[in-house]
């Protein structure tokens, strides 16, 4: 492991520390009333409360499998119409204003005519995750194809590929690990769309749990199912670094070879 | 093979003005010769070859190419850019095989094609590494073994050793020479290092400040094979310093 990365882990760790001894010494003194705050110890004690009863890792699994489809849906839909609106002008005015324009309004607005439209069934939620990514990544892919260098282009073209090959073969390619990138960070919105739609009119999931221990003043638990969440969604970014290394390893060290 | 009919491109400004790159220049160049372009940095070369790659359109005048005149890129006509235009999600063999995988060659064609520019081009140790972990002298190499192993008709080089350190770029010059003299192609080759085009070139046209105009060409006589030894005879050094006297005035 070099230096640098030994840096890294160890300075991420102390931020995590950090963190939960201002947590910490803030309950224990009873700064903060354990019913708004609850200590470190009882969190652990609810998560694992959670986990034993039997029902939570039912409601984890539920939650996981809805942003997995939502996400899904959202990736197919938007990685493609991204590419088009970030390679063809006549798309791009097509579709990049309105795309802004539903963008900026936020998405738990939307949520009371998608339950007027979908119901309160898995359509609607999964509706709700995946307006939450689809949204955002389209803006996101359609940055991330612009960026093959010019000569590269050229070199293609000279070599015989017609439009649709420079597209397929030359622009996707280049542009795979800045969009494989951009899926990373939609991640985070597919979460903030889950436990928004879990929190409103839903039976099950991570966001229902919260909104119950809400309801009958279990803030360990709400707090506990937190933690689980920010847990989940440090290891899927983890994952999603260690899946860009195996696929792109000649993305590594771009920077330094396309240096104009 | 090629010629070229008083031809001028000008590039608009964002801010509305006009750029002259080129000003009517016409030259002609024959099938298998060896033309080097020689000019100050900056000077319009780099445009004169990506008319003719058909990469740029002229604003006017015309650039026939076998009796056809050019009017978009062609495989036809490689070209071979300065550096960093090798593909960097593709391994050194499949670069070289890029542009035969676009024409549906089979699998042992393809195979036996690159083996040969592989090793033409001394890169066979490296054939699975990916460009971005090679020396800038073997990624050039890359995009000209890509770019012969597509076999167009015409070779257009613009400045392809002009990022590399002394040492690299003569042996790359000489590595170019031994090549041209084995598979006889028509190159026309871009630089502003006028001692890589005499020891390159059978000709080299000199062109003035942008916008490029022609100013003198120059037929280069010494024998072939080429070798490093001759840049410093006597007769070299000359007809350096002619060239170079033309160039200030």
């Amino acid at each position: 492991m070099s230096r640098n990365k030994y840096e890294y882990i160890i300075l991420a760790f102390l931020s995590f520390l950090a963190v939960l001894v201002i947590w910490w010494v803030a309950t224990a003194l009873g700064l903060i009333k354990p019913f708004f705050l609850s200590s470190p110890p009882e969190v652990v004690k609810a998560i694992y409360q959670l986990f034993e009863s039997g029902n939570f890792i039912k409601d984890v699994g539920i939650s996981l499998s809805r942003i997995l489809v939502g996400f899904i849906v959202a990736v197919l839909l938007g990685v493609p119409i991204g590419i088009l609106v970030g390679l063809n002008r006549r798309a791009e005015a097509l579709i990049e204003p309105i795309v802004d324009f539903v963008r900026y309004t936020p998405i738990p607005a939307f949520i009371p005519l998608f339950i007027l439209w979908f119901g309160i069934g898995e359509l609607e939620k999964i509706i709700v995750i995946a307006a939450s990514v689809f949204f955002q990544l389209v803006l996101m892919v359609a940055n991330s194809v612009s960026f093959t260098p010019r000569q590269i282009l050229e070199s293609a073209e000279t070599l015989g590929a017609n439009r649709w090959q420079i597209v397929s073969k030359v622009i996707f390619p280049f542009s795979k690990p800045r969009i494989f990138d951009d899926l990373r960070v939609s991640m985070g919105w597919a979460w903030s769309g889950l436990i928004l739609a879990e929190i409103v009119g839903s039976t099950s999931g991570i966001g229902f749990v919260i909104i119950q221990s809400q309801r009958l003043l279990q803030t360990a638990n709400v707090i506990g199912a937190i933690v689980v969440i920010g847990l989940l969604g440090l290891f899927s970014d983890i994952g999603f670094k260690w899946i860009y290394k195996k696929l792109f390893p000649w993305a590594l060290k771009l920077d330094h070879y396309v240096r104009n | 093979m090629l010629e070229i009919k008083n031809i001028s491109k000008n590039f608009l400004q964002p801010d509305g003005s006009i750029i002259e790159a080129v000003a009517d220049i016409s030259l002609n160049v024959k099938r298998d010769d060896f033309v080097a372009i020689v000019g100050p940095s900056g000077c319009g070369k780099t445009t004169i070859l990506k008319l003719i790659a058909g990469l740029e359109r002229p604003t006017d005048g015309q650039l026939i190419f076998e009796d056809k005149e050019i009017i978009s890129a062609s495989q036809e006509r490689g070209i071979v850019f300065q550096h960093f235009s090798s593909f960097p999600w593709l391994s050194v063999s499949e670069n070289i095989a890029f542009g035969l995988r676009l024409k549906n060659f089979s699998e042992q064609k393809v195979k036996q094609i690159v083996s040969h520019y592989l090793k033409i081009t001394d890169l066979e140790k490296f054939k699975n590494t990916y460009p971005a972990n090679i020396s800038g002298g073997m990624q050039q190499r890359v995009a000209i073994a890509r770019t012969l192993a597509n076999d167009p008709k015409i070779l257009l080089m613009d400045e392809p050793f002009g990022s590399l350190d002394m040492q690299t770029r003569s042996r790359m010059q000489e590595f170019l020479a031994t090549l041209w003299e084995q598979n006889h192609k028509t190159v026309v080759f871009v630089t502003h290092d006028i001692e890589e085009a005499i020891f390159l070139a059978d000709k080299v046209i000199l062109l003035r400040q942008r916008p490029a105009k022609i100013k003198k060409e120059y037929n280069i006589k010494f024998e072939r094979p080429r070798l490093h030894e001759l840049k410093f005879s006597e007769e070299f050094f000359n007809l350096k310093r002619v060239i170079l006297k033309d160039l200030e005035f």
